[in-house]
């Protein structure tokens, strides 16, 4: 229940800042050592992490769509989206945007999850202006021609049935709404051949005009700038992106959330059967939203279970019986409850004991206190990876974003290894036994698996 | 270029479970030059200083790959990467894994046609101990035979999830196509066949073979000091000798006399394509203009072929040309990604796209855009400790430690006619291979 209330309070406290914001007419700044977050008149908000050591810089932009917020007939809207961004603006042809960032050495990405969806651009830090202006001009002014819209629909369909080649990816989709049966969660990023297939520019249009306004968007700005440079450069670039209301869907999902993502009544197991060579086994545990209190105690319980090569099923399933080349598990976190997903490949024929095996590592987490030297290594597994990926200046900006995004806030980047560090052997079997309750299971595999 | 068919040729000891995708890439500019020495016993070092994290990078580089392989070998250098994970004289299987990540470090290797690379990142503090581990495993590994049965069935795992990815199954199947006598032609992994049956002695032979310090280069980059870094790889690999390694040449691949093709019913639902065009070796000059040329056709937003055939005749919904830089001559590959009904109207879309620019050359500002595009990756791709070493190491194993800091250069001087010049030579509507996986005919 707390997880209900906690991003509500969080929210209204946000409303509040916005407010004095703008009665004030002034940006409100938060410092913590290392980096700053800003929220400007319009309701943007801008986060700065100087970081001198590289000659680059990275501007992304993260806003909160994907499909927590699409309904039903817009699934895939977000992906089909931003695949319009780089297709076209009021102010630059699909050339014309390719070679100015490109033309300097830049990148241009983006990606779409369950919550969000990004664009950034990566340039050597003399043309930070560029990559801010171009940005700002794509979350802006893109311009849905016609023609480009069939392209990207052509593209969007392609990709659907690319993931659908992937067993491992198919056997994750159908995980997701076998857990989620009646949140938008159960809908893939990509959408449905259905819903790709029916959408209009009118529709995308709509999406994006209601999605792409300040008061939903993050700005991170990360590399060599300072954060008197990047505020000033940021406020002129990003002057003319839409305002409006955050989407209506965000307001009406804080309050019914919970209510979307009921427990398991019974063990739920979904098989598709497809002549691959490997059988692939996903197993999946709700969990609670990013904020929760027993956040860190599950990322623990998780990388005890399936991260890295010394973790439980990794050395039970492939280093003691050679059963997968593939094995592990991932805390997959979300706004809203996020789950735990635990995933093998295996031969055919030993579909039913590696599916065995990792449900009774499962059984064991619920059952024994985990020994301290464990819990100690768990615990350096997650704050030592985190920490090497974040020597990658993009992931820098986009975590720093994503925990915007997620109602945590960016300085959640500070605190986390602090959280990690607090969790308990008893967390850990608490965690354990109040969610490792009621399993769904995906299986891909060919005829006669067992 | 280095990166290009990551995916399809390296093949890692274990695969990553994520959560995330994010571009592969750690790091910071480092305030000097790479520091470069040969030790008495002929092993190579390389020191890169990068003090932007406080995380150091340990890349151990083999000159052994699925090129040093045979019918019969097939796959060993792979294998024997994995059993490099199993236990040593004083550690048994899995007590690396523990100690390494016990400190917050992660490791991992890969193998692909050239080579083999075993990789830590650890807090900085922790070099000496994360030396000390890879050493031992490098040097002092049991291939313990109880452990390597288990280990076969693993390996034979990771050739059943060849499968899960159609786009690098096509690409094995244009190797094996384009190369009828180079070992270039076989899968890094081997054939079921010849890992069900590899004794130990194979691999305990690759071992003692090209596990020799005239055959490896290691690197470390960064918060450490490059003198103490060196002497570090000194004192942990004192006593490590061995006979340098003596190659039979290998078997010269005959010129592509004509279109070779092959197509492969799979359950899949739209057609992938792979087209190869024999390419140069990284000895080859033409490398630089190939890497050009493959970046202006088919790598970013403004790339000529994404624009021709994905955007203005839609007959394609992916396209991209990756050239890998190799010991021996390889492939320019183009991969395409089509509905079933379109791979023809696409492959001839294509090879018209490739004559255009063979007879007219490419523009000046996509020669422009090439070339600092290439510039821009390989600046983030070298902003981490890891992608710095990676970097390194590459380019120290297939060719020479130079090679690496005088590339941006030497692109920079890539002039639209030596970028002509290759296209004139690789693409020839007469000679190439082209693999393609598709739905079975309904």
């Amino acid at each position: 229940m707390t997880w209900a209330v906690r991003p509500l309070i969080a929210t209204l406290l946000a409303l509040l800042l916005v407010a004095s914001i703008i009665a004030h007419g002034e940006a409100a700044s938060v410092r913590v050592p290392g980096a700053s977050r800003h929220v400007l008149e319009s309701g943007l908000t801008v986060v700065v992490k100087p970081s001198p050591a590289s000659d680059l810089v990275v501007v992304e932009a993260l806003l909160r769509a994907g499909p927590r917020l699409e309904a039903p007939a817009l699934s895939g809207a977000t992906f089909f989206v931003r695949g319009m961004l780089v297709r076209g603006t009021d102010r630059r042809s699909a050339d014309q945007i390719a070679q100015a960032i490109e033309g300097v050495g830049g990148l241009l990405g983006g990606g779409t999850g369950a919550d969000f969806t990004s664009l950034y651009a990566i340039t050597p830090s003399r043309h930070l202006d560029l990559g801010m202006e171009m940005v700002a001009d794509l979350l802006t002014n893109a311009r849905f021609d016609p023609r480009d819209v069939e392209t990207q629909r052509g593209v969007g369909l392609s990709r659907i049935r690319q993931n659908a080649d992937q067993p491992l990816q198919r056997a994750v989709d159908l995980l997701g709404a076998t857990l989620y049966p009646h949140h938008p969660y159960a809908q893939p990023v990509l959408g449905t051949t259905e819903t790709i297939a029916a959408l209009t520019r009118e529709q995308l249009l709509e999406f994006y005009r209601a999605h792409f306004v300040a008061s939903n968007t993050v700005i991170v700005i990360a590399g060599n700038v300072t954060e008197i440079q990047a505020l000033d450069k940021a406020r002129r670039a990003f002057g003319a992106l839409r305002t409006g209301p955050p989407p209506r869907r965000l307001g009406w999902l804080r309050t019914v959330e919970r209510a979307l993502v009921p427990p398991l009544a019974s063990p739920q197991e979904v098989r598709e059967t497809r002549p691959t060579a490997a059988a692939w086994i996903t197993v999946g545990y709700l969990g609670v939203p990013a904020g929760h209190r027993d956040f860190a105690p599950l990322r623990v319980l998780n990388a005890v279970l399936g991260e890295g090569m010394s973790s439980r099923l990794f050395v039970e399933v492939r280093e003691r019986r050679g059963l997968a080349y593939q094995v592990g598990s991932a805390y997959v976190m979300r706004s809203g409850p996020g789950h735990i997903r635990l995933s093998a490949g295996t031969d055919p024929s030993t579909l039913s004991v590696v599916r065995a095996a990792m449900l009774r590592e499962v059984e064991r987490l619920r059952a024994e206190p985990l020994p301290a030297d464990e819990l100690e290594r768990a615990k350096q597994v997650i704050v030592g990876r985190y920490a090497l990926a974040r020597e990658d200046l993009e992931a820098q900006a986009f975590y720093l974003g994503w925990y915007e995004i997620l109602g945590i806030g960016f300085d959640y980047d500070r605190r986390f290894a602090d959280e990690i560090g607090r969790v308990t052997a008893s967390d850990v079997l608490r965690v354990a036994r109040m969610y490792l309750t009621v399993p769904a299971l995906a299986v891909v595999a060919p005829p006669g698996a067992e | 270029m280095r990166v290009a068919v990551l995916l399809a040729a390296v093949l890692a000891v274990a695969a990553p479970v994520g959560v995330i995708a994010l571009p592969v890439a750690a790091g910071a500019r480092g305030p000097g030059a790479a520091v470069r020495a040969v030790l008495e016993s002929g092993l190579t070092v390389i020191v890169q200083e990068h003090t932007a994290a406080d995380v150091v990078a340990l890349h151990t580089w083999v000159r052994v790959g699925s090129k040093d392989e045979d019918d019969e070998t097939n796959g060993a250098a792979h294998f024997l990467e994995h059993m490099l994970f199993k236990g040593t004289a004083k550690r048994r299987a899995g007590e690396m894994d523990r100690e390494i990540e016990g400190i917050g470090g992660v490791h991992n290797a890969g193998t692909s046609l050239d080579w083999t690379y075993y990789h830590v990142a650890a807090p900085s503090r922790h070099f000496d101990r994360v030396l000390e581990l890879q050493s031992d495993a490098l040097m002092h590994s049991t291939l313990d035979p109880s452990e390597l049965e288990r280990e076969r069935r693993v390996v034979l795992e990771e050739i059943n999830r060849r499968d899960n990815f159609p786009a690098t199954r096509a690409l094995e199947l244009l190797r094996g196509l384009a190369f009828t006598v180079h070992p270039y032609r076989r899968s890094v992994l081997g054939t079921r066949s010849t890992v069900e049956r590899m004794p130990r002695e194979t691999l305990l032979g690759f071992y003692r073979d090209y596990y020799v310090p005239d055959n490896m280069t290691v690197v470390v980059v960064g918060n450490v000091r490059a003198a103490q870094a060196t002497a570090g790889v000194r004192r942990a690999y004192a006593g490590f000798r061995g006979p340098p390694v003596q190659r039979a040449p290998r078997p010269v691949e005959p010129p592509l006399e004509s279109v070779r093709r092959l197509a492969v019913e799979q359950d899949v639902r739209v057609a992938y394509l792979a087209i190869g065009f024999p390419g140069p070796a990284v000895r080859d000059r033409e490398v630089y203009a190939t890497d050009v040329l493959a970046y202006a056709l088919g790598r970013g937003l403004g790339a000529r072929l994404r624009q021709q055939v994905v955007e203005r005749s839609r007959l394609a919904q992916s396209v991209g040309v990756s050239f890998l830089t190799t010991e021996d001559p390889y492939l320019l590959v183009v991969s395409a990604i089509t509905e079933p009904a379109h791979a023809e109207q696409a492959e001839a879309a294509i090879l018209a796209e490739l004559a255009a620019v063979a007879e007219q050359g490419i523009t000046e500002a996509e020669l422009a855009r090439a070339r600092n595009l290439l510039e821009g990756e390989h600046i983030y791709g070298t902003h981490t400790t890891r992608g710095q070493a990676y970097t390194l190491g590459f380019y120290a194993t297939i060719s020479d430690p130079e090679f690496a800091s005088a590339y941006l250069g030497r692109i920079r001087q890539v002039t639209r006619d030596e970028v002509q010049r290759v296209a004139r030579r690789l693409f020839d509507p007469r000679r190439y291979a082209i693999a393609v996986i598709r739905p079975a005919a309904r």
